[in-house]
């Protein structure tokens, strides 16, 4: 699905992302976890394609497509979701139009007709029951006096509608309470199949026991350290990250 | 156009088309004025950022000698628009052309209706306002000058249009001139549209005041969308007399040059204004507001909620100022001015005061001036949106606060397309 290879990034002459190699294959699910300032983040927006860093060197390769050429837009088209950490608030755009905008653009450069109010409810219905999302809020400016769980939660929405090839998730279960944490759960699993790749960015396993990854890494000085199986996060939760850096 | 030349036009005038001697006094004061000060310059801290001082060198006609072709497909399609509105009005070049107002309102041309204009207090409706030179030309030049009367009890739900076409004819000055007197108890809402037929240059110098008698409630919205070669100067001056309250809406899409002077005075106690304007200075556009609210007397409240965009090389200028006088307590006022740049060339100008004179009020003021948030269209762009729509989201939710305002659905969707529109150009 993604190959990224020997990735260098900085960001005003400071190196970030160091000779960082990492492949996630079709219907794989990987953690990423590390200490703050390892670079975690940054792996997700670069993937994204924010402004501001610097890629000094390497290559990213979705399907074996160039993803460092394309803007945020064609990224995200070509099958790239970030579930941000930091949920923005757009005051005055509300919610289904937001969602209804992010469809409409990918059923464009699919070349099909926008969708009209009636099959765009239909369609979001069923997700929104399932992230515990109530049909007032999508009259709501987007993540606008929303709680933190309720950003999550409507980020995986997103998620769900966009039906994304690559999900990177940056810190999506930080804030949530344990209810919100199984609803959120939930929703990646209802996302996940064989075909489909999702990238975990998290601090805890507490997510990784309800979304159990096929790989985990360890992301230290903008370099994975160490790679495993889902029994690395559990060390990782007893230890800490000192022992790996 | 020297003063020269306009003392000529008006003496030319005054000789052959004003036949009541009181309008001709107030007339001619008028002209006087107008001469004494010449047209704003920089010099003037009002007129700061925008200087008409070059109107000196361009020649307008004021009263021209063709009459309009009313089967032209521009002037037919507005006149349908205008005849099509439940209630509606039609000024062209400053001419009442059309009016089909609800039952009891009235209009009388006071230029030429006698018996009206002997019964009003001329002086203090007309010349009391002439607060800079534009309206001093307006009174003294206007062809007709329209009073229209909202009588007592008079509550009126449905909006009265007023379409304001300038027909474009080349280097033409139409000012229209409209006073609008709402009696006690009465309601209205009025929607007026400035519009110009024509590409060619022109100017439209437009007043409008509002009076409003005790318990009285107005609601206007002004739309100004003239040719971008269009110049565009027009004050709205409203006397607000006890327990009334008028809301003010000016969106300029349109112009050239554009300057819009809005003052509220608050004569009386529990009177009110609530004022909402938004702006696209697009290139070359130069789009200038200047507000003046006075709190003349306690227990009166004021609010502003403005809201400018300059593209571009557009500029644009808010300038806005409250004075609470001596010995008026318990007023409040908020004044909230925030602007967008969204090109590196454009300038906005920006300037909130408070003047004050009394302790026991409660006023507030902020303005800003910002760029687009680049995290807020990359969280867009990272949804599919490309760059171009993200940034007319963006934009469109920045103006919709005061669109939102506005109560007919069907024009604040009108509005939302037309900002769309010239954003996308």
């Amino acid at each position: 699905m993604i190959e990224i290879k020997n990735l260098t990034v900085t960001v005003n002459n400071k190196k970030i992302l160091d000779k960082l190699n990492l492949t996630v294959g079709n219907g794989e699910i990987h953690a990423i976890m590390g200490p703050n300032g390892s670079g975690k983040s940054t792996l997700g927006q670069v993937i994204a394609g924010k402004d501001g860093y610097e890629v000094a060197s390497g290559s990213i390769k979705l399907e074996g497509k160039n993803l460092l050429s394309l803007t945020p837009e064609e990224r995200s088209l070509a099958g790239i979701f970030l579930g941000f950490q930091y949920p923005i608030e757009i005051p005055g755009v509300n919610n289904a139009y937001l969602l209804k905008a992010a469809l409409n653009a990918q059923r464009v450069s699919r070349n099909e007709k926008e969708i009209d109010a009636f099959d765009f409810m239909t369609l979001i219905k069923d997700k929104m029951k399932l992230m515990q999302i109530p049909e007032t809020f999508l009259s709501r400016s987007v993540n606008e006096g929303f709680s933190g769980g309720e950003k999550k939660r409507n980020e995986i929405l997103q998620m769900l509608i966009l039906q994304p090839k690559l999900c990177i998730l940056d810190e999506t279960d930080s804030g949530l309470d344990v209810d919100a944490l199984k609803v959120v759960s939930s929703g990646i699993k209802s996302i996940s199949n064989n075909k489909r790749s999702i990238i975990l960015i998290t601090h805890y396993e507490r997510l990784l026991k309800l979304v159990e990854p096929d790989f985990v890494h360890v992301l230290s000085d903008g370099k994975i350290v160490k790679s495993g199986n889902k029994d690395l996060a559990h060390e990782l939760d007893a230890k800490g990250y000192d022992w790996v850096k | 156009m020297t003063l020269n030349y306009i003392e000529n036009i008006f003496k030319e005038e005054a000789n052959k088309n004003i036949p009541l001697e009181n309008i001709k006094n107030i007339k001619q004061k008028a002209i006087n004025n107008f001469l004494d000060q010449g047209f704003p310059t920089r010099k003037n801290e009002k007129w700061k950022y925008t200087d008409l001082g070059f109107l000196n060198n361009r020649k307008f006609i004021f009263n021209p000698a063709t009459t309009e072709d009313f089967t032209r497909n521009e002037l037919k399609e507005l006149n349908e628009k205008v005849h099509s509105k439940k209630f509606g009005v039609m000024l062209l070049d400053g001419k009442l052309t059309y009016s089909n107002l609800p039952k009891d309102i009235n209009v009388q041309n006071i230029s030429e209706n006698s018996t009206f204009a002997n019964n009003l207090d001329l002086d203090k409706i007309i010349n009391k306002i002439d607060d800079h030179s534009l309206t001093s030309l307006n009174s003294a030049l206007s062809p007709e000058i329209l009073h229209f009367n909202i009588p007592k009890n008079k509550n009126i739900n449905d909006p009265i249009y007023f379409y304001i076409a300038s027909s474009g004819i080349n280097n033409y000055c139409q000012q229209p001139r409209m006073i609008l007197n709402c009696e006690e108890n009465s309601v209205v809402n009025l929607i007026f549209r400035y519009v110009s037929l024509k590409n060619e240059s022109a100017w439209t110098n437009s007043v409008l005041q509002v009076n409003q008698r005790e318990n009285s409630i107005c609601k206007l919205l002004r739309i100004q969308e003239q040719k971008l070669n269009h110049i565009h100067t027009d004050s709205i001056n409203a006397q607000l007399e006890k327990n009334t309250s008028i809301k003010i809406i000016n969106i300029d899409l349109g112009g050239n040059l554009v300057r819009n002077n809005t003052k509220v005075n608050l004569n009386d106690s529990e009177s009110k204004c609530n004022i909402f304007a938004a702006f696209l200075s697009g290139a070359n556009q130069h789009i200038d507001y200047h507000i003046d609210v006075n709190h003349n007397a306690k227990n009166t409240s004021s609010s502003q909620e403005i809201r400018g965009i300059a593209n571009y090389k557009g500029v644009g200028v808010i300038d806005s100022k409250v004075r609470v006088d001596q010995n008026i307590n318990k007023a409040t006022a908020n004044q909230s001015i925030n602007n967008l740049l969204l090109s590196k060339e454009s300038e906005i100008y920006t300037k909130p005061e408070l003047e004050i004179y009394s302790d026991d009020v409660s006023c507030s003021h902020g303005a800003t001036i910002g760029e687009l948030d680049d995290d807020l269209l990359f969280y867009l762009q990272s949804r599919g949106i490309d760059k171009k729509q993200a940034q007319s989201i963006l934009v469109n939710a920045f103006i919709n606060k005061i669109i939102n305002m506005i109560d007919f659905p069907s024009i604040r969707e009108y509005l939302t397309d037309s900002f769309s529109t010239l954003l996308s150009k």
